[in-house]
């Protein structure tokens, strides 16, 4: 009875050293594998040690996608984010062709959380505003 | 003690009978898709005023524009519409010509607002058919967009929405006038 309690004690240890291992593993994130229907995948807070914080209202660049329309992009540090801008009275698009597909206008990187330097910058050529 | 024990059973097969049709319930529901894990969704402001639900996955970033489930247009605080005027200063009753005054105000508008495109939205109240304002609203619309571009701004869209977006119920001759308006939004970068 006495070595069963204490091997389970044992087992639950290791279980316990595991889930921190894969926690600490994340590096970035708290949130861990999938662990089924209530597992968390993402919280509108970045508890991450680089990119820590929230988004904050009204900072994003603009961005043209193909179709010559106008979007929002955030860079936080880590994660990126994209949305749809929108005319806010008719809740039209805004789409004007003024700069080529894919040209980013104004500062993309949330301030002071991004200034390492970004893999693909540079691949397609002088497309940026920035 | 029998009858009791009875009873017992009789419980029990129910219970299992329960469990089994449930169970034939969830295997009848196989199609269903499987619940993965959840979001907990934050908003984000852009400068429009125009929300978008977030989230933070640790290493990714999600966000879907926030939109009205019956209209699809997206939810907006509005906060960057740039000029909302009552007609009745720029056009007499029934015209799209633009006053005097109508237009030198204009002008000044659209030579200082700064935006690199704009939209203009012309409105009516609900006097006379719904064909005839929204013609109205159109040629009212057009009347706008160009005194912008006749002082070479953007006019990105010129829409008249005739009787069909008023801002209060047309009940009162208060508010039939704030139903008559022209708005222009400002496109920023």
């Amino acid at each position: 009875m006495m070595e069963n309690s204490r091997g389970k004690l044992a087992r639950f240890g290791l279980v316990a050293l595991a889930a921190l291992t894969l926690t600490a593993c994340g590096g970035f994130g708290t949130f861990g594998p999938n662990r089924g229907p209530n597992s968390l995948i993402a919280a509108p807070i970045d508890r991450g040690f680089v990119d820590r914080g929230v988004l904050r209202d009204g900072e994003a660049a603009i961005v043209y996608d193909p179709d010559g329309c106008q979007g929002w992009l955030i860079d936080d540090g880590i994660e990126g984010y994209s949305g749809r801008r929108f005319d806010p009275v008719s809740g039209l698009p805004i789409c004007n062709n003024a700069y080529p597909p894919g040209t980013v206008l104004g500062n993309y990187q949330t301030d002071g959380r991004s200034n390492r330097s970004d893999w693909v910058k540079g691949t397609i050529g002088n497309s940026g505003g920035y | 003690m029998q009858k009791l024990s009875k009873v017992k059973n009789s419980l029990f097969a129910v219970m299992a009978l329960i469990l089994a049709i449930g169970f034939a319930g969830q295997a009848s529901a196989q199609n269903a898709p499987q619940v993965s894990g959840k979001i907990d969704w934050g908003i984000w402001v852009d400068r429009d005023g125009c929300m978008h639900w977030w989230a933070d996955g640790g290493v990714e970033g999600y966000m879907l524009d926030r939109v009205h489930p019956h209209t699809g247009k997206p939810v907006c605080i509005k906060r960057n519409t740039c000029l909302v005027q009552n007609t009745d200063q720029f056009f007499a009753t029934d015209s799209a010509h633009l006053s005097h005054h109508g237009r030198s105000y204009l002008q000044q508008f659209f030579q200082n607002a700064g935006a690199f495109g704009y939209a203009v939205y012309g409105h009516t109240d609900s006097r006379a058919s719904d064909e005839y304002n929204i013609n109205l609203s159109q040629r009212r619309a057009r009347a706008v967009a160009d005194v912008a571009r006749s002082v070479g701004a953007m006019v990105e869209r010129e829409i008249g929405f005739g009787e069909r977006q008023p801002v209060a119920p047309n009940d009162s001759a208060h508010n039939m006038a704030r139903n008559r308006r022209v708005e222009i939004v400002c496109y920023r970068w």
